[in-house]
């Protein structure tokens, strides 16, 4: 064995391009007759070639070209709505806003004024720091009101609906929502969130993203196109509460009952104490997944495939677990058949790429 | 350099398998530029080109990062529009690759950052997380579906493991990657450097046990 290298400290810089073009041709024709030189040169290689070498899951074509339209569209509505608030409201513009019964302000930093927004209150916007951009505009009856909390600025929304408009202009400030019953967080994006009755209710995302966090349930990403709305609260069998007839229009269908639907599907069904109560007859959701983690495979299947049969609740989330049962359970045919159906029901679903995975055999 | 290096005194298997990784090319880079002109005039057309030319290296990155593929669409998505708003600001003379990574790291690093801030949330209600709520599959397969190489990566500390994936994985310099990432070019080096050790010695205990 020969003694260390006093140059081995060096192939890596000669490896990353550091050196000089003096330097660079001693240090090559040195790796090439030393073999501590050359084993660090062999490492740096082995190393990269595993990186390199990793499995990469590329997305299938029509999920890139969704993606594509995705961000155009977003892109399109964000410019769309960007576009005016470069140049001066004209006077003619302002007298049409005035007219239809729009207000407008502007909120200048530090800005720790409460900017309220009672019913009288139609709309505002609200500019901090040349950072943050921020429209509100609060449906009538809203109670809202303004302040900021570090490098954050907070809305705090009591009861109604809003819609926010945030433009962030670079910079660390950053807006939140602060709800009843959780936080939202903005990431450069258009939304509107309602409120009532202490919980939220309804949150609706139309270009950018939100993280939403609620109170004893996980954290779930909305993007654009994405629709946020509360399981109806428990109620004594029969008494139907007035969010649930207010849900049952079209447009606001509360996505807990996970129908599948044209857009993408919400990234976590919303759960409530009254799950279990919701589908009589059908086994609890919750032992369903407890024998999925168990790694009672076959059993979970079967619970999995009762709890489908019986209840149209977390119908993504059942059927994608189901389907992981199965695979994991050794039953791999009901397993594509079902990851098939899952491509079917579910075409925008968030298992997508997985389900695809397993429904071509991967 | 890199394309130098691996063809100079280390000529070896090493090849690049990646399709879209590796130091962009003279005219992807002029394509670039002119797309990014044209983004900063408002223009979304070439907002779809950048993504053609770049959501594959982003989305590997954000893969890498994470540890998870389900994360990159958002990660892509989310690093584009991030793009669009700052396209005015842009230096034409910076890699528009390396940017764009640089936007996908600071928005994973903030995720990250969420998370932690979701787990003081939790814990100020007092009401922690019911157990069947998180996401069992998710947690299962980032167990059981990584190999030796993706695990050890994951274990390493995000910082070094950023500039760790920029350099070997996308293939930028020293220069791009501190751009990227808003640090010191010899702070590239050293993480650079601790990474690479990090990361062998962990798999080669790996192999050893």
């Amino acid at each position: 064995m020969s003694p260390p290298c006093p140059e081995t400290s060096e192939v890596e810089a000669l490896w990353d391009g550091r050196l000089g073009a003096d330097r660079e041709e001693i240090m090559r024709t040195h790796v090439a007759s030393c073999e501590h030189c050359a084993g660090e040169a062999r490492r740096l290689e082995t190393l990269r070639t595993a990186l390199l070498s990793l499995p990469e899951r590329e997305p299938s074509p029509p999920n890139v070209a969704r993606g594509r339209r995705l961000l155009l569209d977003a892109a399109r509505e964000a410019t769309a709505r960007a576009r005016p608030r470069g140049r001066a409201l004209p006077f003619a513009a302002a007298g049409v806003a005035l007219a239809a019964g729009v207000a407008f302000w502007t909120l200048r930093p530090p800005a720790l004024d409460r900017g309220s927004a009672a019913a009288s209150d139609p709309s505002a916007q609200a500019r901090s720091g040349g950072e943050l951009e921020v429209r509100v505009t609060p449906e009538s009856g809203a109670r809202w009101s303004r302040t900021s909390e570090g490098e954050r600025e907070l809305l705090s929304l009591a009861q109604g609906k809003i819609e926010i408009a945030v433009d962030r202009h670079g910079g660390a400030r950053r807006l939140a929502v602060r709800l009843p019953d959780g936080e939202l967080e903005d990431e450069g994006t258009v939304f509107s969130v309602r409120v009532s009755r202490e919980r939220t209710e309804e949150v609706s995302v139309s270009a950018g993203s939100v993280m939403l966090r609620l109170a004893q349930q996980p954290p779930r990403r909305l993007t654009a196109g994405q629709t946020f709305v509360a399981a109806p609260p428990a109620t004594a069998e029969g008494a139907k509460p007035a969010e649930a007839r207010e849900n049952a229009s079209p447009d606001s269908a509360p996505r807990a009952r996970e129908e599948p639907t044209s857009a993408r599907s919400s990234p976590r069904t919303a759960t409530s104490a009254s799950d279990a109560d919701a589908c009589p007859g059908a086994p609890r959701f919750e032992d369903c997944v407890e024998a999925f983690k168990r790694g009672d495979y076959a059993a979970a299947a079967d619970a999995f495939a009762r709890y489908s049969a019986s209840c149209g609740r977390h119908a993504e989330d059942a059927t994608y677990l189901r389907m992981v049962s199965l695979a994991r359970a050794g039953r791999p045919t009901e397993a594509r058949e079902l990851a098939r159906s899952y491509l079917t029901r579910f075409p925008e679903g968030f298992r997508h790429k997985e389900a695809e995975r397993l429904a071509h055999g991967d | 350099m890199v394309a130098e290096l691996v063809g100079g005194p280390f000529a070896s298997t090493v090849d690049v398998p990646l399709e879209g990784s590796g130091r962009a090319s003279n005219a992807v880079e002029e394509a670039d530029k002119e797309a990014m002109r044209r983004l900063a005039r408002g223009e979304i057309d070439a907002l779809g080109e950048l993504y053609d030319r770049h959501h594959a290296a982003v989305r590997r990155f954000a893969t890498r990062m994470s540890g998870s593929s389900d994360d990159g669409d958002d990660i892509v998505h989310a690093t584009f529009l991030n793009a669009l708003k700052n396209a005015s600001t842009f230096d034409l003379e910076r890699s528009c690759r390396a940017w764009l990574l640089g936007i996908a790291a600071q928005l994973l690093r903030r995720e990250r950052t969420q998370g932690a801030r979701w787990a003081r949330l939790l814990a100020a209600f007092r009401a922690p997380e019911p157990a069947w709520t998180r996401d069992p599959e998710r947690a299962l397969s980032a167990r059981e579906g990584l190999g030796q190489v993706e695990r050890a990566l994951l274990r390493l500390p995000e910082p070094k493991r950023a500039v760790l994936v920029m350099a070997e994985i996308e293939g930028l310099g020293g220069a791009e990657i501190a751009q990227a990432l808003e640090i010191p070019l010899n702070t590239v080096w050293t993480r650079l450097h601790h990474a690479r050790r990090e990361l062998t010695r962990a798999l080669e205990s790996e192999e050893g046990s």
